[in-house]
């Protein structure tokens, strides 16, 4: 259980030896154990403890907000929240404070247009199967970048119409928030197909931090990432806290006919939120939640 | 010994126990949480201000005192 070892000194405290249950408080600062050499830091005020609830039968329920922060500079304020038969760390993406030094977003161009033509530019001489290939391709990231555009952008659509295994959660202000990342994280999955306007503008510094980012894990952002046996818990809470970055200060692209261009996804998984699981695996229902 | 008049407290507790100042009395909450009572004052059904500390080795269930 995340909290120091003695209870908040506080005066009104009352223990009550005959109740159904037994609230404890705790404030201060300690460490999250995640598996690395530098775990992240939960700071709870004395005005705002955190709750500790103890039952019979060994029942535990923790809950409260703290302030969050990483080795490196980002925070966040977090809800912690900690009940069997699992406990977690729920993240929220509100207050987000990220140093330039550490941000990706400074080293974004502005967003690419969507390319209007969908002409292949491969010489004269490349076999048909190629040619086809790179129509489907081509055909695909349209298809998807346009669904998602109308989904996160217009409001359009059924959640996840046109990208397989994608779901919006509605009113959840970090998913407002990701497609960029979302949208950078295709482009570097499909950098074999160089059609997309924009594409020679990506530095290949962030080409290579992004696939550094993607490659651990690789797919899934939604769920904690059991890794090694430790929690992946710093790259997660950095990737949110890059996202939070990111649609504030990438501006609106002047270009498209509804509005922003900045949610445009082509990728079938959408973070919503990190989510930290102590002492348990997660389950493969929430790891693979969006 | 000599005890202070009124309700008993933590510190009267480790006095009578025997145990040093400040290190206050083991206790076990539903039979599952161990802890160390640090600080209060015994009020009846409940004790006043209390400071409680983790015993880690008595977050098993099924620890007794």
């Amino acid at each position: 259980m995340p909290t120091p070892e003695e209870t908040a000194d506080l005066p009104d405290f009352d223990l009550e030896l005959t109740a159904s249950r037994i609230r404890l408080a705790y404030h201060g600062e300690f460490g999250l154990p995640d598996g690395t050499a530098s775990p992240a830091r939960l700071v709870v005020s004395p005005a705002k403890p955190l709750w500790l609830e103890l039952g019979p039968g060994g029942r535990m329920h923790l809950g409260g907000t703290a302030e969050l922060s990483l080795a490196g500079g980002p925070s966040f304020t977090a809800d912690v929240l900690a009940a069997p038969p699992d406990y977690r760390l729920t993240v929220r993406a509100k207050g987000i404070r990220v140093p330039d030094t550490v941000s990706l977003t400074s080293l974004l161009p502005d967003v690419p247009v969507m390319p209007v033509s969908r002409g292949i530019s491969l010489h004269e001489d490349t076999p048909a199967d190629e040619l086809l290939l790179a129509a489907l391709r081509d055909a695909e990231l349209v298809t998807c970048a346009s669904a998602s555009l109308k989904r996160l952008v217009a409001g359009e659509g059924e959640p996840g119409s046109g990208v397989a295994g994608a779901s919006v959660e509605e009113e959840d202000p970090v998913s407002e928030k990701l497609g960029l990342f979302s949208f950078w994280r295709c482009v570097v999955m499909k950098r074999g197909y160089d059609h997309w306007a924009g594409m020679d503008q990506v530095p290949h510094r962030l080409m290579v931090e992004i696939e550094r980012l993607l490659a651990n894990p690789p797919t899934d952002f939604g769920g904690l990432v059991d890794r090694g046996g430790g929690l992946a818990f710093e790259f997660h809470a950095r990737l949110v806290a890059e996202l939070g970055g990111l649609a504030v200060q990438v501006p609106n692209h002047p270009s498209s006919p509804t509005g922003p261009t900045m949610p445009i996804c082509c990728c079938g998984r959408w973070p919503m939120r990190a989510t930290v699981r102590i002492g348990t695996r997660p389950r493969s229902s929430a790891a693979s939640r969006p | 010994m000599v005890l202070a008049a009124g309700p008993p407290t933590v510190a009267d507790l480790e006095r009578l126990l025997g145990k040093p100042p400040g290190s206050g009395v083991r206790v076990i909450l539903y039979r599952h949480f161990r802890f160390r009572l640090l600080r209060g004052t015994f009020a009846g059904d409940r004790i006043r201000q209390a400071r409680l500390a983790w015993v880690e080795s008595g977050r098993a269930a099924g620890a007794d005192a």
